[in-house]
């Protein structure tokens, strides 16, 4: 009853052998290492990327396309104050333009810095939109794949988690723009922070430190190092819009010391098929010279060893895409 | 066990010591320009130059598994389409990191 099954299966498994398993039936060699088994890889991993690409609409068809979102930004954002204890913050139109503004700003005159080579400090977009607040902060990066991997580099980072765990910011805005920074094809996320004057009347949230008093919030500005000149010259005068505190994510910590559990986790789909072929074709490398060698069999072919190696090596360059720098 | 015997497995030994000694300069070359390369194409911004690096790489390793198996005397039509495909695999992965096409 069962033979035919039985049978079936055999033939299932002899298949599996012989694509994956050096032994006599295969030359000694696996037939997914062989000259046609490298092509279809080669062809399944372009295939692969295309099918990704077109189906996540990223505007391209080959190669690792950045996925990063206004409202997972924000989103993400809200995750790291809820888990903190903190109010969720609303997102603000005026405050998403005056980010937009920001980024183009960066990529008109081509910097990257808080405040433009011409003195332009952050504030002054906040001011181009008609935002009036009493609080505003102000996060960068560059060069991120996705939404997650641009939130976990600020949150590593003691200025930037400082802002996004500010329970003083009541408002948000967020930009993602694509451009030409630094003769590089850039993808500049800006995410603005804000409190509304009219919200400043009322007493604020719970927080940690979020109770700040005026001069707590000078001293915060103060250890941020924001230029002194900068400051006099751009803000607002008091009658205006009440008291100034701004703060800007200082530190330019990037994702270093990065586990690859948080490298693979922030990667694009794209990137995550990639390693997963590249790993899947490493590891049938590294089984058959390993069996080779431990047979000590010589066969008519090359060493399974240098190219396990080359592959680990294009996992790793596959891996660094997608880890941008912060400010 | 005599002289003769002897002195014809201390020079298998030799051979076979030298023998690895070569492997292992080669295999440490192929790290070097393999991992100098990669620290070139991160700093670099231009395309145009990635693409040469990402090419002059893709070729270097078909290049030295060709003379890797021509030292060996085991050189063959099927090595040299072997490493030619995994060249070809390097310079798609590495296009799509870096050139982003």
């Amino acid at each position: 009853m069962f033979s035919g099954f039985d049978e079936h299966l055999d033939k299932i498994g002899n298949f599996i052998l012989k694509l994956a398993y050096p032994h006599e039936h295969n030359h000694h060699r696996p037939w997914a290492l062989q000259s046609h088994g490298l092509v279809l890889f080669i062809i399944l991993l372009i295939i692969s990327q295309a099918v990704i690409n077109i189906s996540t609409r990223s505007g391209q068809v080959f190669g690792f396309a950045t996925n990063i979102s206004v409202s997972e930004v924000v989103n993400l954002t809200n995750t790291e104050r809820a888990s903190a204890g903190l109010q969720k913050i609303k997102i603000n139109s005026s405050l998403n333009q005056a980010a937009e503004a920001k980024a183009n700003d960066m990529f008109a005159k081509d910097y990257w810095a808080h405040f433009a080579p011409d003195g332009t400090s952050p504030w002054y977009f906040f001011g181009l939109v008609g935002y009036k607040y009493t609080w505003a902060g102000e996060n960068l990066a560059r060069d991120f794949a996705t939404s997650g991997g641009v939130v976990d580099a600020w949150m590593d980072s003691s200025g930037h988690r400082a802002n996004i765990l500010n329970a003083n910011f009541t408002e948000i805005g967020v930009a993602v723009v694509n451009g030409n920074l630094e003769g590089e094809d850039t993808t500049l996320v800006v995410q603005l922070f804000g409190k509304p004057v009219a919200v400043a009347a009322t007493p604020p949230p719970t927080s940690s430190g979020g109770s700040s008093t005026t001069a707590q919030s000078a001293k915060i500005e103060a250890e941020l190092n924001v230029p002194k000149s900068a400051v006099e010259e751009t803000a607002p005068s008091e009658s205006q819009i009440g008291e100034e505190n701004v703060k800007t994510g200082q530190s330019t910590a990037t994702s270093e010391g990065l586990p690859i559990v948080s490298l693979v986790k922030n990667s694009t789909n794209s990137q995550k098929v990639t390693l997963t072929l590249l790993a899947l074709i490493a590891a049938l490398f590294v089984l058959d010279s390993f069996i080779i060698f431990r047979r000590r069999h010589t066969r008519a072919g090359s060493h399974s060893f240098a190219h396990a190696c080359i592959i680990l090596l294009l996992m790793a360059a596959t891996l660094i895409y997608g880890q941008g720098a912060i400010l | 066990m005599d002289k003769a015997q002897s002195s014809k497995l201390s020079a298998e030994r030799a051979d076979r010591q030298k023998y690895h000694r070569e492997h292992l300069l080669q295999y440490a070359l192929l790290a070097v320009v393999f991992i100098f390369s990669l620290a070139i194409l991160i700093q670099l911004t231009e395309m145009i130059p990635r693409l040469l690096v990402i090419f002059v790489l893709s070729a270097f390793y078909l290049g030295w598994g060709v003379w890797h198996h021509w030292e060996e005397k085991n050189l063959t039509r099927a090595h040299v389409l072997e490493y030619l495909l995994i060249s070809t695999l390097i310079f798609v992965v590495l296009a799509f990191v870096f050139l982003g096409i």
